[in-house]
C-alpha cells in the first residue's frame, strides 16, 4: 500500500515536469500525414522522398498520392525537406522549376494556412502532407493518420 | 536627328521585344505579391512563372558578339547588352478531369522572330493512366539535350546560360506533335521511356549582317526521336537521339544555289553546281544524339554531357560537343566551374575554280568560291572551347543572383554562333585563332 502511495505521490510530483517534455517532444517533430481512408499505416523515408518529389504518383498500396505543401517561405516547409533530403530548399525549389517548366511534372500544391491544410486532409483520401506540434490525438479526431515522423527537429 | 534615331530604335525594340516583355511583367506582379502563400489560381489554372535580368558584355570586343544563342539577333544583342539573357515566361496548367491536363508556357526573350505565335513554348493536352503511360499532344519543348527542355529557365540551372559550344547552335526550342512517356519503377529508383514525332521551325540569325540572307528560316519535318532516363537517389543518367528532316533550303543557301545556276557559272566553272549540292539542306536529314548525367550527392554538384551532330553536309552544323561542370554549395552560395567544348573538323575539299582568262568573270566565280562557299561553311562551324568561373547566391527564397566569366579559345574561323562584325558583302570573313573573355550576370527567379 505504502508502495502505491508512493508511485501515486511521484507521479503528482513529476507530472508538471513530464508533460511539458511530451508536449515538447511533439512540437519539434514533424509528423507525415494521410487520411485515414487511405489504408495506409506507415511509409519509408524513400517512399515520402519519391512522393514529395514528384518521383511516384501513387502510394505503395496502389491508391493515387497527392501530396499538399506549405507556404514557400514557411520554416516547416525548409526543415521538413533539408531533413528528408539533405539538400537545401533552394536546390528542391531548383529541382522543381526543371520539373515544372518542362512540363514533365508539377510541385505539389502549397496551402499557407495549417488548419486548411488539415481541412484539406482529413477530406480527401489521396492527401499527404506534412505538419508540426499536432500531437497524434488530435491529428486522430480529424481522420488523420501519421505515417511516417521526423523527430527533434527544430 | 538624335531624337528620331532614339525613337526608331527604341520603336523597334519595343516592337521587337518589349510587347511581350510588359505582358509577362504585368502578369508577374499580379502573381508575386501572393507567390509565398498558396498556389496561384486563375480560374481553375495554375499560374507560375520565370524569369531573368541579366547584363553581360556582349559589344566588348571589335571583332567578335558575344551571343546566347543563334535565334538572337547580333546587332541587337551587341547594342543591348542587357537583352542577351533577359526572359520572362509565364505557365499555367489545369486538370481537366481526372487523368487529363492541360499546359501553355509563353516566354517573351530577344529572338530573330519575335511573334506572338513563336513566343509560345508549350500549348498542349495529356493524358496520365494513373500507372505508367502519358500522352501528349500539342506544343512541347525539344527535350533532345540534358537541358533543352528547361535552358529558358536561369533559376533551374548554376550557370549565367548553358554551355555556348553545346547549346548554342540549337535552332529549335519547340515543336508541335506527339510525344508518350512510359515510366517504370519503385521509390528506390525511377526509369522512363520517352519517344516523340512532329514537326518544328524556326529563324536564325547567322553571322552579323541583317539582311535576308543572314536571317535564314529553317524548318523541319517530320523531327522524331526518343530516349532514355533513369534515377537513383541523386544520379540522373539520360541519353537521347532523334532525326530531323529539313524541309527547304535556308536563304542563305538559296542565294547560293540561286548564283551557281547562272549560265556563265555552269559554262566556266561547272563543278560549282555540284559543290552547291553538298550545301543543300532541303530534304537532308541529320541526326542527332546525346548522353548526360547529373551527380548531385552531399553538397556537391556534377553534371555533363556528350553529344554528336552527324549532318554529312556543309549547310548545317556538324561535329561533337561535350561539357562538364562541377560546383559545391557552402550554405546559400555555390562557385562551379565548367568545361565545354565543340569540334568540327570538316575540311574544305573544293578547289577553287581554274583561272578563265577573263578577270570580271574570275572575280564574280572568286565571289561564289570565297564569299558563298567558304564563308557559309565558316557559319556553321562551332571548334572552340571555354572554361567558365561562376558564382550563384540564392539570396531570397526562390531568387538567385549569378556572375560568371568565361574564357573562349576560337579556333581559325569558328563563327558558327559568335559572328565577327568584319562582313563583307561577297567575301570570305577570317577569324584567327584566338581567345576572349567576357563576364556576364544575372538575377534569376521563379514563382
Amino acid at each position: 500500500m505504502n508502495i502505491i502511495r508512493a508511485s501515486l505521490f511521484f507521479i503528482v510530483l513529476l507530472a508538471p515536469i513530464s508533460v511539458p517534455f511530451v508536449f515538447a517532444a511533439d512540437t519539434e517533430t514533424i509528423h507525415v500525414i494521410v487520411n485515414q481512408k487511405s489504408e495506409l499505416t506507415e511509409l519509408d523515408k524513400k517512399q515520402v522522398m519519391s512522393i514529395f518529389l514528384g518521383r511516384a504518383r501513387n502510394f505503395p498500396n496502389g491508391r493515387m498520392a497527392k501530396p499538399f505543401d506549405h507556404g514557400m517561405d514557411s520554416s516547416i516547409r525548409e526543415s521538413f525537406f533539408e531533413t528528408l533530403t539533405g539538400k537545401p530548399l533552394s536546390d528542391i525549389d531548383a529541382y522543381w522549376a526543371r520539373l515544372s517548366y518542362s512540363g514533365r511534372a508539377f510541385p505539389p500544391k502549397s496551402i499557407s494556412s495549417v488548419a486548411a491544410l488539415l481541412d484539406e486532409v482529413s477530406k480527401n483520401k489521396n492527401a499527404i502532407s506534412y505538419v508540426k506540434g499536432k500531437s497524434l490525438g488530435e491529428l486522430s479526431e480529424q481522420g488523420i493518420v501519421v505515417v511516417y515522423s521526423i523527430k527533434g527537429h527544430q | 536627328m538624335i531624337f528620331q534615331c532614339f525613337n526608331s530604335k527604341a520603336l523597334l525594340l519595343f516592337k521587337r521585344f518589349f510587347h511581350q516583355i510588359v505582358v509577362a511583367l504585368s502578369l508577374n506582379c499580379l502573381v508575386l505579391p501572393v507567390a509565398y502563400a498558396d498556389t496561384m489560381m486563375l480560374g481553375g489554372w495554375n499560374i507560375t512563372g520565370f524569369g531573368t535580368i541579366g547584363y553581360a558584355q556582349t559589344d566588348k570586343y571589335d571583332d567578335l558578339v558575344l551571343k546566347r544563342n543563334i535565334t538572337q539577333k547580333s546587332q541587337t544583342i551587341e547594342e543591348n547588352p542587357w537583352l542577351i539573357d533577359t526572359r520572362l515566361g509565364l505557365q499555367a496548367q489545369r486538370e481537366l478531369s481526372p487523368g487529363w491536363d492541360a499546359v501553355g508556357q509563353i516566354v517573351a526573350q530577344e529572338k530573330v522572330d519575335n511573334s506572338f505565335e513563336e513566343a509560345i513554348e508549350m500549348a498542349f493536352v495529356r493524358y496520365h493512366d494513373g500507372e505508367n503511360f502519358s500522352f501528349r499532344l500539342g506544343r512541347m519543348v525539344l527535350d533532345t539535350f540534358q537541358l533543352s527542355d528547361y535552358r529558358n529557365v536561369g533559376y533551374s540551372y548554376h550557370w549565367v546560360r548553358p554551355p555556348t559550344e553545346f547549346y548554342g547552335w540549337i535552332p529549335y526550342s519547340h515543336y508541335d506533335g506527339f510525344k508518350t512517356v512510359y515510366d517504370v519503377g519503385d521509390f528506390d529508383s525511377l526509369l522512363r521511356f520517352e519517344a516523340f514525332i512532329g514537326k518544328t521551325k524556326s529563324t536564325v540569325n547567322i553571322g552579323y549582317k541583317d539582311d535576308e540572307t543572314s536571317k535564314n528560316y529553317v524548318k523541319s519535318a517530320p523531327v522524331y526521336g526518343g530516349g532514355v532516363t533513369w534515377e537513383k537517389d541523386d544520379l540522373t543518367l539520360r541519353a537521347y537521339i532523334s532525326r530531323y528532316r529539313f524541309v527547304e533550303n535556308t536563304n542563305a543557301l538559296k542565294a547560293l544555289l540561286n548564283e551557281v545556276e547562272s549560265p556563265l557559272v555552269t559554262m566556266f566553272w561547272p563543278e560549282a553546281q555540284i559543290i552547291a549540292q553538298d550545301y543543300a539542306i532541303k530534304n537532308v536529314k541529320v541526326t542527332y544524339g546525346a548522353v548526360g548525367f547529373s551527380w548531385t550527392p552531399g553538397p556537391w554538384h556534377t553534371q555533363g554531357e556528350v553529344s554528336f551532330v552527324n549532318a554529312s553536309n556543309y549547310g548545317t552544323y556538324d561535329g561533337e560537343r561535350a561539357y562538364f561542370q562541377i560546383g559545391r554549395r557552402f550554405g546559400d552560395v555555390l562557385p562551379h566551374i565548367t568545361f565545354s567544348r565543340s569540334w568540327d573538323n570538316r575540311d574544305f575539299p573544293y578547289d577553287p575554280p581554274s583561272p578563265t582568262g577573263n578577270s570580271g568573270l574570275d572575280a564574280g566565280l572568286s565571289v561564289i568560291y570565297n564569299g558563298y562557299l567558304k564563308d557559309n561553311l565558316s557559319s556553321g562551324t562551332i571548334d572552340q572551347y571555354t572554361v567558365s568561373l561562376g558564382l550563384r547566391w540564392d539570396f531570397a527564397i526562390q531568387k538567385a543572383l549569378k556572375v560568371q566569366c568565361d574564357r573562349t579559345t576560337l579556333h581559325q574561323n569558328s563563327l558558327g554562333v559568335f559572328p565577327t562584325q568584319n562582313t563583307f558583302d561577297n567575301q570570305e570573313r577570317h577569324f584567327s585563332k584566338d581567345t576572349r573573355t567576357w563576364c556576364s550576370t544575372t538575377l534569376d527567379w521563379v514563382f
